[in-house]
């Protein structure tokens, strides 16, 4: 129990980080966060990532800079990209529902960007009155890179779970 | 690339000693104002509050300024990127509008410790509705959080220098290259989080802390007199914003 909570505060401090460094990768800001998200579930269960994600929503909307460009306040959830921040907390619940092997962590994963699109998509919408618009602003420059994400992360989790198999909750336990 | 979370500047000033649950109310209320603002002078109210609140704090006004230092590049950037949108007068209403935000946020940060600001966010969660064993968890969440958060930043930085170091091909090459060369820098990034998160509770556990029980304070927050004027205040500022 409390190893979860060390874990989730951990996977909070992550994302701050990963919102933190870019990394120069083409026309597109290239930032680490995403793959936080995804891996915040993917690494401590639906239940856990979930709490985790929605601390970090939490302390960006009580005005701490954790958001990218050490951005924070209310100010950003309202905001535009509001959509995309909001949706953090479901998508790492969706990639954290199944953590057996590799492929049904991909699946998940890309399921929960997709999550992250709906809603950050459909947020955006209330802006810029044309979902289409919001689609060509906010999916189609980042969709490669995202899905390699999903990738990169589900690679990187499925290893560490087999490396840390304390991690895997034991059968009578039902937290995952 | 240095995180204003969790730096905490200790003096002795009103400011300092007011409640924590009062000054992160008087945050959202101020930053919720310089977000209705219409025109460039309606920032002369949430202006003058914080403003008046820098001062009061004690902290040295270049400590704001090297605060957000690192970030004012970003805040010029998209002011610029608003002159071709709105003119002159837009890209000043950004320029304003972001800076001040990030005062606001500066005042509070620099003013009350990370582990006092995750008591307040647990007093704030209840208030919400959200039961207390739950609500405690979550302040625990947070202040471990913000205790890591600069922590990581580092340990990442310093595992994409060793590996670059190594020759992994992070800020040159092909992409696909790169993206192989990323999951170097990730690995030993979670497997240290992971390693820190055993350590942590471990030696949480050896404290006796045990998730849902009863949890008593060191620092106990009293709310003053000061308390009610300063939320009085921000809530002024509000109003009048809103109005205006």
């Amino acid at each position: 129990m409390s190893r979860n909570i060390a874990l989730s505060g951990l996977f909070t401090a992550l994302t701050i980080a990963g919102a933190q460094i870019t990394i120069p990768l083409g026309p597109v800001p290239f930032t680490l966060q995403l793959l936080f998200v995804i891996m915040s579930g993917q690494i401590l269960g639906a239940k856990w990532g979930f709490y985790s994600q929605a601390s970090y929503v939490f302390l960006g909307a009580m005005g701490l800079p954790v958001f990218a460009g050490m951005k924070g306040g209310l100010a950003h959830i309202i905001g535009p990209t509001g959509g995309y921040i909001l949706s953090f907390p479901l998508a790492a619940l969706i990639s954290g529902l199944s953590r057996q092997d590799f492929k049904n962590m991909l699946l998940l994963s890309i399921l929960s960007i997709g999550v992250v699109y709906a809603c950050g998509s459909a947020w955006l919408t209330i802006y810029t009155k044309s979902f289409v618009k919001s689609i060509m602003a906010g999916v189609l420059p980042f969709i490669w890179v995202d899905l390699l994400k999903t990738a990169g992360a589900s690679y990187v989790s499925s290893r560490l779970l087999k490396a840390f198999p304390k991690l895997l909750p034991e059968k009578s336990d039902g937290s995952a | 690339m240095n995180p204003v979370i969790g730096r905490y500047v200790p003096a002795e000033s009103v400011i300092h000693s007011l409640d924590p649950r009062c000054k992160l109310v008087c945050l959202v209320a101020v930053t919720s104002a310089v977000l209705f603002v219409k025109g460039i002078s309606g920032y002369l109210i949430p202006g003058i509050f914080i403003a008046t609140a820098m001062v009061l704090s004690r902290v040295n006004l270049l400590t704001y300024l090297k605060g957000i230092k690192s970030i004012i590049f970003l805040v010029i950037f998209a002011a610029a990127f608003q002159y071709f949108y709105a003119g002159i007068y837009g890209a000043i209403y950004i320029f304003l509008r972001l800076f001040l935000v990030l005062l606001a946020a500066e005042v509070f940060t620099f003013t009350t410790q990370p582990t006092v600001i995750a008591f307040a966010l647990e007093d704030i969660l209840r208030v919400f509705g959200v039961p207390k064993a739950k609500a405690q968890e979550f302040s625990m969440i947070m202040s471990i959080a913000l205790r890591f958060a600069p922590i990581m930043v580092e340990e990442a930085q310093r595992i994409m220098k060793a590996q670059i170091s190594r020759g992994a091909p992070i800020d040159c090459g092909k992409i696909s290259d790169r993206i192989k060369a990323l999951s170097s820098v990730t690995i030993p990034l979670m497997a240290s989080a992971i390693r820190k998160a055993e350590e942590l509770s471990l030696a949480m556990e050896a404290r006796m802390y045990v998730p849902g029980m009863p949890r008593s304070r060191y620092r106990q927050m009293v709310w003053q007199l000061k308390d009610t004027a300063a939320l009085a205040a921000a809530a002024t500022v509000l109003t009048l914003t809103i109005l205006i």
